[in-house]
C-alpha cells in the first residue's frame, strides 16, 4: 500500500470547540446537549496528552511511546508512580501537589501484577497483598470465599450478550431470533453455569443506569419461543437447520456456551454447533462477520444508557450485527438533542424497545465483580463502573494493636451530582 | 578443539538465518492482526500503527529490514507493549529465567547425581528402590501439580517461603525446586544407568586391583564415565528449561521470559516473537556445543580434529 496518503488530524480550537482560555479553565463548545460530558472528559481516552514532554523526548532521540514511564509522565492525581518494574509491581506515592493532599491519607501503594488468579489468592492468603481489587476470584473458590468477611460482591457496567448475525438465514427472520432469545433461561444461567453474583438480563442497558426504568424483559418463556418459531415457519416438520455458536477460548464462556446450546435443544429442537476460536482469529471472524453468533461482553465508557444504545447504530464499528434502523437512529437522534431529562429517557426507552424487538442480539446477564479486602482497608467502596478512587483508602489504625471488635464506621462520601441541571417536565 | 569450538560457532549463522527466514514468514500466516482488539479500530487509526511498524510495506522490504536490524542487535518493537522495546523485554525476562533454570538445575543434579550414585553403587538394595521410585513420581508428577503442593505445604500451613513473587532467595527455592525435581528423576536415572555401564568395566577392576579406596576408584574412574549420560541430557534440558518454565512461572508469578512464548504468539506480537525465536535458537545451538565440547573432555576415547 506504498502511497496511500495517511490522513492525519491536527485538531485545533477553531475546527474542534475545545479551548483552554487559561491555566485553569477549559471551554467545550458542544453541538448537542451532552449530559454525560463531564464522564466523557474523565475517561482514560479523553486525557491530555503532555506534548512537552513527547516533544522532549523526541529531541533526546529516545522513543515518544517511553513517555509513559514513570520518569517522564505527568499526572495529576492523588497519587504518583514512583516505580514501574514491568509484569512486576506499580508503586505509587503521595502526590504533594494534589489539590486535595491533605485528605489522602495513605502513603504508599504497592500493586503487584499477577496474572493467575489463584496465584493472587495464595498472596492474599499469605498476608502479602490486602486488597485483590483489580482481578478476579478463582470461580471454583468463590463459594467457598463468599462465606468470609473479606469477600465482596458488586454489579459492574457491564453486558455478557450474543451478537447475532442478521445477514446470515435463519437468523434474517426476527422472529428467530426473538425466538432463540426467548428459549434462555438466563435465572439458571447465572445461577448454577456462572454462579458469580451476575444479575440475568433480557435487555441490552441494564435498568437502573442513570435512572433509566429499563424494559425487564421476561427473562425466560419458552411456550412463546415455540410459537414465534412456529409462526417462522419452523416446526417438527421443518425444523431450524443448524445454527453455528462462536465463542473465544475460555473455559468461562465454554460453559455458557454448552448450557446455551443445551437449552437450545431442550426447549425448541435447534441444534446449535459450537465453534471454540483462539482470541485473534475469533476477532478476525467478527469484523469480517464470518459468524452466526458470537459472544461479546461490552463494559459501558461513561454511566448513561446511550453507551450501550449507541452500539447499534449503522455507522458503529463495533455492531456486529448487522442490523441497523432509520427510526432506531432517529430516537437516539432526538434523545441526544433534548435538554428534558424525561423525554430523553423517553426516548431512549422507546428506541431500546424498537431494536430488542428485532433481536440483533441476545443478552445473557449484567457483569459482577467478585473481590477480597482485609477489614482494616477503609475508604475502598465498589462502584458500578469499577474505579479505583485511591485517595480515599485509608487504614483502619485499631489494627495495628490486634483486631478490633467493633466495626468502624466506613461512610460511604455523599454523591455530588456530575451532570448539569436539566429542564423539569412542564 | 578451539578450531572446532570456532568451526561450530560460525556454523551458527546459516543456522540462525534459516531459522529466522523461516519464523518470519510462519507467524505472518496465523490470521489475525496484532492490531485486533475487541472495541475495533477505525481503519485509518489502523493504517498510522501499521505504517509505525513497517507492517504496510511489502514482505521482502520487511525481511530486509528486521535482519539488518537483527545484525546491529535491534530487536524491534513490541506491538502489545508500547512502552518498551523487545531488546528491553527479553533483557528484563531472561537473566530471571536463567536465575531459575539455574536453581532448578542445581536442584536437579544435586538430587538426582546423588540418588543415581546411591542407587549404582548399591544396586538391588532397598536404597537403590527407593531412590528410583523416587524418581519415577518425580518424573511423573507435573509442575502445575508439585508447585501448589509445596506452596500449601510450605507457604500457607507454615509461612516457611513466599507464595509467589521475584526478588530474594527465598523466593527462588519452591520454584526452583518445582522445576528441578523432574529433572531430578531423569538425571537419577541416568547416572545410575551409566555408572552401572562403567562399574563392571576394566579400568575400574583395575584400579581397585591396584588396591585404591572405594571413594577414590568412585571419583576419580566412575564419576567420568557414569556422568556421559547426563552430560548429553543437560544440552537439551538446559534449553528445555527456558520452554518448561512457563507453568512455574505463572505459577509463582516469576517475571521471567517464559510466559511471553506463548502470550507474544496470542497477541500476533511479531517482533516478540521473533526475538523469543532468535534467543532460544542461539541458546539451543550454544548449549549443544558446549556439550559436545564437555563431552570431548570428559571421555578420553573422543577426540576432534
Amino acid at each position: 500500500m506504498a502511497g496511500a496518503a495517511l490522513r492525519v488530524y491536527t485538531a485545533n480550537s477553531e475546527l474542534v470547540g475545545v479551548k483552554a482560555l487559561d491555566d485553569h479553565t477549559l471551554r467545550v463548545r458542544l453541538e448537542t446537549p451532552l449530559p454525560y460530558l463531564l464522564d466523557v472528559v474523565s475517561f482514560y481516552t479523553a486525557m491530555p496528552v503532555p506534548r512537552h514532554v513527547l516533544a522532549g523526548l523526541s529531541a533526546r532521540g529516545i522513543h515518544e511511546d517511553l513517555w509513559t514511564r514513570p520518569e517522564h509522565i505527568v499526572s495529576n492525581g492523588p497519587y504518583l508512580v514512583t516505580e514501574w518494574k514491568f509484569r512486576q509491581r506499580m508503586v505509587l506515592e503521595k502526590n504533594p501537589r494534589y489539590w486535595d493532599a491533605e485528605h489522602v491519607k495513605l502513603n504508599k501503594i504497592r500493586m503487584a501484577m499477577v496474572e493467575s488468579y489463584n496465584t493472587t489468592l495464595n498472596l492474599y492468603e499469605a498476608g502479602e497483598l490486602d486488597y485483590i481489587g483489580n482481578s478476579e476470584l478463582p470461580a471454583e473458590f468463590r463459594e467457598h470465599l463468599a462465606r468470609f468477611k473479606d469477600y465482596r460482591q458488586a454489579p459492574y457496567m457491564g453486558v455478557y450478550f450474543f451478537w447475532l448475525n442478521t445477514r446470515s438465514p435463519p437468523l434474517t427472520d426476527p422472529r428467530v431470533r426473538r425466538a432463540l432469545s426467548l428459549a434462555v433461561d438466563r435465572m439458571a444461567m447465572t445461577r448454577h453455569v456462572t454462579r458469580g453474583g451476575q444479575v440475568p438480563t433480557a435487555d441490552l442497558v441494564p435498568a437502573g443506569l442513570a435512572g433509566y426504568p429499563g424494559q425487564n424483559s421476561p427473562l425466560f418463556d419458552p411456550a412463546s419461543a415455540r410459537a414465534l418459531l412456529a409462526e417462522a415457519g419452523y416446526g417438527p416438520g421443518r425444523p431450524l437447520p443448524k445454527i453455528t455458536l462462536s465463542f473465544n477460548t475460555s473455559e468461562g464462556h465454554e460453559q455458557i456456551a454448552e448450557a446455551l446450546q443445551a437449552m437450545w435443544s431442550e426447549h425448541l429442537g435447534v441444534e446449535v454447533e459450537l465453534e471454540n476460536l483462539e482470541w485473534k482469529v475469533y476477532l478476525k471472524k467478527l469484523e469480517l462477520h464470518d459468524f452466526q453468533m458470537a459472544r461479546l461482553g461490552w463494559i459501558g465508557d461513561y454511566p448513561d444508557p446511550n453507551t450501550f444504545l449507541e452500539l447499534l447504530l449503522r455507522d458503529n464499528g463495533n455492531n456486529h450485527s448487522q442490523w441497523s434502523d432509520p427510526e432506531y437512529e432517529d430516537l437516539l437522534h432526538r434523545a441526544n438533542r433534548t435538554t428534558r431529562r424525561d423525554e430523553r429517557l423517553r426516548l431512549m426507552m422507546q428506541a431500546e424497545r424498537l431494536a430488542m424487538a428485532q433481536a440483533p442480539l441476545i443478552p445473557i446477564y449484567v457483569y459482577s465483580r467478585t473481590e477480597m479486602k482485609k477489614p482494616y482497608l477503609k475508604g475502598n467502596w465498589m462502584n458500578y463502573q469499577h474505579r479505583q478512587m485511591f485517595g480515599n483508602w485509608r487504614i483502619d489504625e485499631r489494627y495495628y494493636s490486634g483486631v478490633p471488635t467493633g466495626d468502624a464506621d466506613d461512610p460511604v462520601p455523599p454523591v455530588r451530582e456530575s451532570r448539569p441541571p436539566m429542564e423539569a417536565a412542564p | 578443539m578451539t578450531s572446532f569450538v570456532l568451526k561450530r560457532l560460525l556454523g551458527l549463522v546459516p543456522t540462525l538465518l534459516v531459522i529466522v527466514v523461516l519464523s518470519f514468514f510462519v507467524i505472518r500466516l496465523a490470521p489475525g492482526s496484532p492490531f485486533s482488539s475487541e472495541r475495533g479500530l477505525p481503519p485509518d487509526v489502523r493504517a498510522v500503527l501499521d505504517a509505525r511498524y513497517g507492517f504496510d510495506r511489502p514482505m521482502h522490504e520487511q525481511l530486509l529490514s528486521y535482519v539488518g536490524k537483527l545484525l546491529q542487535g535491534d530487536l524491534g518493537l513490541s506491538t502489545k507493549y508500547p512502552q518498551r522495546t523487545v531488546n528491553e523485554i527479553i533483557a528484563d525476562g531472561f537473566p530471571v529465567t536463567l536465575a531459575l533454570g539455574a536453581v532448578a538445575l542445581s536442584w536437579a543434579l544435586l538430587l538426582g547425581v546423588g540418588a543415581g550414585i546411591i542407587g549404582a553403587i548399591r544396586q538391588n538394595s532397598w536404597m537403590d528402590h527407593a531412590a528410583m521410585a523416587a524418581a519415577m513420581i518425580g518424573i511423573g508428577l507435573p509442575t502445575f501439580v508439585l508447585g501448589p503442593l509445596l506452596i500449601l505445604g510450605l507457604s500457607l500451613s507454615i509461612y516457611l517461603l513466599p507464595p509467589a513473587g521475584w526478588g530474594s532467595l527465598r523466593h527462588v527455592l519452591l520454584p526452583g525446586i518445582t522445576l528441578g525435581t523432574a529433572y531430578a528423576a531423569y538425571i537419577a536415572r541416568l547416572t545410575r544407568g551409566g555408572m552401572l555401564e562403567v562399574i563392571r568395566a576394566d579400568f575400574v577392576r583395575t584400579a581397585r586391583a591396584k588396591g585404591l579406596s572405594e571413594v577414590v576408584v568412585v571419583r576419580r574412574h566412575m564419576l567420568r564415565g557414569g556422568l556421559l549420560p547426563v552430560v548429553t541430557f543437560m544440552g537439551p534440558a538446559t534449553a528445555n528449561l527456558l520452554v518448561g518454565s512457563v507453568v512455574v512461572e505463572k505459577i509463582f508469578a516469576i517475571p521471567g521470559i517464559g510466559p511471553y512464548f506463548v502470550d507474544a504468539a496470542f497477541n500476533r506480537d511479531y517482533f516478540l516473537v521473533m526475538g523469543i525465536v532468535v534467543l532460544y535458537s542461539v541458546f539451543l545451538l550454544v548449549m549443544n556445543m558446549l556439550v559436545d565440547v564437555a563431552y570431548g573432555l570428559l571421555d578420553p576415547r573422543v577426540r576432534y580434529e
